[in-house]
């Protein structure tokens, strides 16, 4: 498991880091379909979460747009789409027990599910666990973020 | 305005026969301050939606002179809302702080802070500090007190502050259950508007919609005791359950169909006062409800508006402006952009 100060990042899924976006996201795909959510550094840079607004089943996202916006005592703002695609099953689990997305982001508190408009295009752009924990590092750093 | 095609954007389902009573509140804004509504991000919190974000370095913060403790510990809140502020607990770090955010380019301060036992925000000590900030550093100085006496009004006026807010409470039930004040009552409230009033102070009351336990109780008549003083301006919140202690936890705030009666009432009670919406409110879908309810009720500005308000409030003809301050500070904004 690869890790930066603290915040965990299975390998057996994949990364989409996009500091200028607020883009910290993990994408796991499965039969053409990327379930998407916030890696442990997102969740903690967030804070306990307090609300979940997904976008409707059926929209079509562009890259960087919102697929949900989620809401902290601090924080408030979109997840970003790590790729043009459409939104397919959003976590209704999160709309009575936001914190799940703290308590458990890659399990549990998954955000959305997204089919890629081209499948080769959304791979190009994620990253493996490592490379992932290399582009947060100066991240937590800066931004003083811990986990656990 | 395409007032159809503005909702269906929003993707909410809203109360068609609310919609109709609330447009008598449009048009009272209207005929009153024109077409400006004001969104307001003030600096204590990162917000970011599709059509609304404020990238600018924060110019408004918030200071608590007790840092997180109160003393009441009121059941809606439990000091929470100390939580995000700045804390300066003596004078002298009041001025240390408020030299440190000049230094940073802020140019507006709210000082506030828990309550002691009797309701009233321990300032007493801190006047001389908050003279020093507003005439020697310049800033925008509003202060979040509790009740007031005749002492502490005079101290207010002698520190110069540019506007007195507090929460005003229209039910003596709310006021000693929640509130933890059972020697105090709605008179006390009505006499601390008096003496601001009086002594010649801009208030900015808030009311806290839901205060009772999730239920609407003294709200409408709250607004009834505050609209006979010709508040500079008037602040709705509604209560965030997740905010407040177990009981309150468990209780659903009211519905943003409720609330926003609570906004037309007010709309109607001070036609002639900037009404806003403040930054307290319960999130996600109920947020875009409300905030679209309230625009049609007449509102003239939000706090932290739900995603596509902003457009919906282009969409009704309005024009937005939006102000990293915080938005208490509307009564200068309204009356200073209708002159231009």
């Amino acid at each position: 498991m690869a890790e930066v100060n603290g915040c965990q990042l299975p390998e057996d899924r994949l990364y989409y880091i996009n500091p200028d976006k607020n883009a910290f996201i993990w994408a796991k795909e499965e039969n053409g379909v990327y379930t998407i959510g916030l890696t442990s550094v997102a969740a903690a840079m967030a804070g306990r979460l307090v609300a979940y607004t997904p976008k409707k089943v059926g929209k079509a996202v562009k890259k960087d747009k919102s697929v949900a916006t989620i809401e902290s005592g601090k924080w408030v703002g979109p997840v970003p789409a790590p790729f043009d695609g459409e939104i397919v099953e959003v976590n209704d689990g999160l709309k009575g027990n936001p914190a799940l997305v703290n308590d458990d982001p890659y399990g549990q508190g998954w955000i959305a599910k997204v089919k890629p408009a081209n499948p080769d295009e959304a791979k190009s752009v994620l990253v493996d666990a490592n490379k992932a924990a290399e582009l947060l590092q100066p991240i937590v750093q800066e931004k003083g973020v811990k986990c656990g | 305005m395409n007032l159809s095609a503005a909702i269906e954007e929003l993707d909410v389902e809203l109360n068609e026969k609310l919609i109709e009573e609330l447009i008598e509140g449009f048009e009272i804004r209207k005929k009153n301050f024109g077409n400006k509504v004001f969104f307001y991000s003030p600096g204590f919190k990162h917000y970011e939606v599709e059509d609304f974000s404020v990238n600018s370095p924060p110019r408004f913060v918030d200071i608590s002179v007790t840092g997180r403790n109160c003393e009441l510990m009121c059941d809606h809140c439990a000091s929470k809302i100390l939580w995000h502020m700045i804390p300066a607990t003596t004078p002298e770090e009041l001025i240390k702080v408020g030299e440190d955010l000049k230094e940073k380019g802020i140019e507006g301060v709210l000082i506030s802070g828990g309550s002691d036992k009797n309701g009233f925000v321990p300032l007493w000590e801190f006047f001389d500090a908050m003279k020093y900030l507003k005439e020697e550093l310049g800033f925008l100085l509003t202060c979040h007190v509790g009740l007031v006496d005749e002492d502490y009004v005079e101290k207010l006026k002698e520190a110069k502050v540019d506007a007195v807010l507090l929460d005003i409470i229209g039910d003596n039930e709310t006021i000693s259950q929640v509130y933890k004040l059972p020697h105090k009552s709605v008179e006390d409230y009505d006499r601390s508007l008096k003496l601001l009033k009086e002594a010649g102070l801009r208030i900015v009351p808030h009311v806290i919609i839901g205060l009772h336990y999730g239920k609407i109780k003294g709200e409408y008549n709250a607004i009834d005791m505050i609209a006979k003083y010709e508040p500079d301006a008037l602040v709705l919140v509604v209560v965030m359950p997740y905010y407040g202690k177990a009981k309150f936890q468990l209780l659903p705030p009211p519905s943003s169909e409720e609330s926003a009666k609570v906004v037309l009432y007010a709309r109607k009670a001070v036609p002639n006062s900037p009404l806003v919406i403040g930054c307290a409110r319960p999130a996600g879908a109920d947020r875009v409800k409300l905030d679209a309810y309230s625009v049609l009720a007449g509102v003239n500005g939000i706090a932290f508006p739900a995603e596509g308000i902003v457009t919906y409030s282009k969409s009704l003809g309005l024009e937005p402006v939006i102000s990293p301050n915080c938005c208490s500070t509307v009564y200068s904004m309204v009356f200073q952009t209708m002159e231009t």
